[in-house]
């Protein structure tokens, strides 16, 4: 058990109030999450990160959990989606080089941040994400509005439950607690899933400029390996791990084997910008 | 599995007559589900949380909506080897190549398990349709075994 306590913050980013989570000290670490939820998907690994010598912060997407969309709008494109988190870590994080870790449409803004800000990160991982999303899924527009599709939001709390690796779809409360996390508005998830289905920034990964690290659970039936390995190909030097009886959220389902992962990875591509000594 | 079969019909109903899941999601529910398999099929009358009726053929009237996919779907189903929601999804996700993915149309490939029909109903009975494919898989899955 961590001795480590989460407090929650806000702070104005494109003049909307947003929400994040925050503890620990060190070498700051952004937690994205995935479509339609929020940041207490990572509110078990920040404390372990925190633990191994990180400042360790999850944010609430605009229009998700406590923050509000910018205008009034959802975010549509990755891109949108990918500039904000940019700009709140410019802004939580100024003057320093956090390390930034997305799953799902977070690990599609992951892909985008390394095709247009790679140096101003110490790393970037993209879990369950890839730099091509149009294969996956068909563009969700005409569904965005509740009265326009009743099959949306119960579509979306199931997409998640069922892509959790084999392990947690056999707990009963840890399936309760993601579907609890995907309650958020229609108009939110859907603006992520076009995002998703819009998303190719395949030609932009030539000349990423930090590690990377790209995550996948074998149990998820989103990501196929061809796809994740394709995606990783495109950028040089970038490692691939693929984790046995994990889904769709590494960070929810097995939170001390994702600290370990990304603790090591950092500590070995981005030598001594982890002050704190590694834990045995 | 047996859509056509009497006695697995007579069986399924019972059990999704019994399921928690079913009766509440499909509470207030005035309408019909088709299921197919191949050519098998079996129309439910539901009302108010019950199967009323059932019949191994369509009525005139038609159905609200219909969960169809071949019996290789139903199969990956009932085995565990894919989840509903992986099934009922279009996209290209479980392809040998990169070329397979871009040939069978990427994110509009369709689905392995087909909801069709109203789709406001069967988007409101989402849960509903999801513990009716359970039960069907178990009372399947039942009688195999038996066998």
């Amino acid at each position: 058990m961590s001795g480590f306590e989460l407090t929650g913050h806000y702070v104005d980013v494109d003049g909307t109030r947003t929400f994040y989570d925050e503890c620990g000290e060190g070498l700051p670490f952004i937690g994205v999450h995935t479509a339609g939820a929020d940041a207490r998907e990572y509110q078990y690994l920040l404390p372990l990160l925190a633990e191994r010598g990180y400042r360790a912060i999850a944010l609430d997407l605009p229009g998700h959990g406590r923050s509000y969309p910018v205008a009034w709008e959802p975010h549509r494109t990755m891109h949108q989606h990918a500039e904000f988190v940019h700009r709140f870590a410019q802004t939580v994080c100024a003057g320093e080089k956090p390390v930034v870790a997305g799953c799902s449409i977070g690990g599609c803004m992951s892909f985008d941040l390394a095709a247009h800000h790679s140096e101003d990160y110490t790393a970037i991982i993209p879990m369950e994400g890839l730099a091509d999303g149009t294969p996956i899924l068909p563009h969700p527009a005409e569904a965005e509005r509740p009265s326009w599709s009743t099959s949306w939001k119960p579509f979306l709390e199931y997409a998640a439950v069922e892509s959790l690796g084999k392990p947690t779809l056999a707990d009963p409360e840890k399936v309760k607690e993601l579907w609890w996390q995907h309650q958020n508005a229609q108009q939110a998830g859907n603006g992520d899933i076009q995002a998703w289905a819009g998303h190719d920034v395949r030609d932009k990964l030539g000349d990423v400029k930090c590690p990377v690290l790209v995550i996948a659970g074998r149990d998820d039936f989103w990501l196929p390996e061809l796809l994740v390995r394709a995606s990783a190909e495109l950028i040089e030097g970038a490692q691939v791990v693929f984790l046995d009886d994990i889904g769709h959220y590494p960070m929810f389902e097995d939170p001390p084997l994702l600290a370990k992962v990304i603790d090591e990875f950092v500590r070995e591509r981005a030598p001594g910008r982890v002050e704190q000594p590694a834990v045995a | 599995m047996g859509l056509a079969d009497p006695a697995f019909a007579e069986r399924l109903v019972e059990a999704l007559n019994e399921n928690e899941e079913f009766v509440a999601e499909s509470r207030w529910f005035d309408g019909s589900i088709l299921l197919e398999s191949g050519a098998d099929r079996l129309w439910l009358k539901v009302y108010r949380g019950r199967v009323i009726d059932h019949l191994e053929f369509v009525p005139p009237f038609g159905y609200t909506f219909k969960v169809s996919g071949s019996p290789e779907a139903w199969r990956l189903l009932r085995s565990g080897e894919r989840t509903f929601t992986d099934l009922a999804t279009p996209g290209s996700r479980h392809c040998s190549s990169v070329e397979e993915i871009e040939a069978g149309g990427g994110g509009y490939r369709p689905p392995e398990l087909a909801i069709e029909g109203n789709g406001f109903e069967a988007g409101r009975l989402h849960l509903a349709i999801l513990a009716l494919t359970g039960v069907l898989s178990e009372v399947s899955n039942r009688e195999a075994v038996a066998a």
